[in-house]
């Protein structure tokens, strides 16, 4: 099989792009706060429901402000949430031992991140391969292909899409529409489809007015229940 | 045994990812047009690995057993997003419940299992030395 010296140079080209992707992971800006509003759309085969509303990302702290189907404060703080609805002036204290996920953001914070946040969790990159001007890099977790394995799609140096499969799990993220935004190039379509249970199912998060490292008001930096407000404490 | 662990390692690596990576995306699924928080609750807790509890508590015998009663389940906050306050009472005190018994149930099967061995070891090892001591 005779190779053309100019896909050699091709791939050498992407592959040297790749290490300078995953050496630049930890080290590069990123950044440390955005808001956006959103629109969710749940697909299945036999219902479509709908989420509104705006977040707020910042410190590693979430604020949503849902505006449909329920007027609702969630409040996300490492170990605490604190869930609130202005109608009833009622809410709920969560406190935990463990730190809470993050709902809404979760994909645009592994975006941002070169490695998709993988290295984190213990992923290494095992191999990559590229399929026309699209670089695969290919990821296990260091316990053994048991655990799963990550298909991260490179073009351009952006991510465009994640590929998750285990014994009975697939899961596919499409990561389109990107836009910039204060300088970073964001998705503002995410497209999750999941085939791990017995329906396929698909999820897509549309992102408007994305501000990067926005002036964030103190009333949502430091959010709490007002005064007159009813709340019920749970502790987990 | 070293198979075993590495097993339920890879089994509890498993949860583990999906709980960080994938679950966030997808457990709001469950929750579509006139949610039920029961059966949603029930489906979020049956993500929740028996196996690894299962070790815990072969390990760490009785004191396994106390950690899986004494910790209680963090619910998904993804699953409490867009939802009305009766859906977050409900939905939160089903999955601590649910997660709870999984949790304690395997460390109790974990503890049996893990005590019957060590007995059958200590038996074993009786039976040896006084197979041997009569020579």
């Amino acid at each position: 099989m005779i190779i053309m010296p100019s896909l050699i140079f091709k791939r050498v080209i992407l592959l040297l792009s790749l290490i300078l992707i995953i050496s630049e992971a930890y080290g590069q800006s990123r950044p440390d706060s955005f808001t956006f509003l959103f629109n969710r759309v749940q697909e299945s085969e036999n219902a479509i429901d709908t989420l509104n509303g705006s977040a707020y990302y910042f410190d590693g702290k979430l604020y949503l402000h849902v505006s449909y189907p329920v007027n609702q404060f969630f409040f996300v703080d490492d170990r605490k949430i604190k869930i609130y609805y202005p109608e009833s002036k009622r809410g709920y204290d969560i406190i935990s031992d463990a730190p809470f996920d993050l709902p809404i953001v979760n994909s645009l914070i592994a975006f941002m991140k070169d490695d998709y946040g993988l290295a984190k969790i213990g992923f290494i990159i095992r191999s990559n391969s590229v399929s026309g001007d699209t670089l695969i890099a290919h990821w296990e977790h260091m316990s053994g292909p048991d655990s799963g394995k990550f298909e991260i799609y490179y073009k351009d140096d952006i991510i465009v899409k994640a590929r998750y499969s285990a014994k009975s799990i697939f899961l596919e993220t499409v990561l389109k529409d990107h836009k910039t935004f204060g300088g970073y190039l964001i998705p503002t379509h995410i497209e999750t489809r999941n085939s791990s249970l017995r329906n396929s199912e698909i999820e897509s998060l549309f992102v408007e007015q994305l501000s990067i490292n926005p002036e964030i008001p103190d009333s949502i930096m430091n959010f709490d229940f007002p005064d007159d407000a009813v709340i019920e404490k749970r502790k987990f | 045994m070293n198979q075993t662990i590495r097993r339920y390692g890879s089994i509890f690596f498993l949860i583990l990812s999906f709980s960080l990576i994938i679950q966030p995306i997808t457990v709001n699924t469950y929750a579509f047009s006139n949610p039920d928080p029961v059966a949603d609750a029930r489906l979020h807790a049956g993500h929740e690995s028996g196996g690894t509890w299962f070790l815990i508590g072969c390990v760490g015998g009785f004191i396994g057993y106390i950690v899986a009663t004494a910790i209680t389940p963090n619910p998904p906050a993804t699953a409490l997003v867009g939802k009305d306050e009766q859906y977050v009472a409900t939905f939160t005190d089903v999955y601590q419940s649910e997660v709870k018994s999984i949790r304690t149930r395997n460390a109790m099967y974990g503890c049996l299992v893990g005590t019957g061995a060590t007995v059958l070891l200590y038996v074993a090892a009786v039976a040896a030395a006084t197979e041997s001591s009569t020579y």
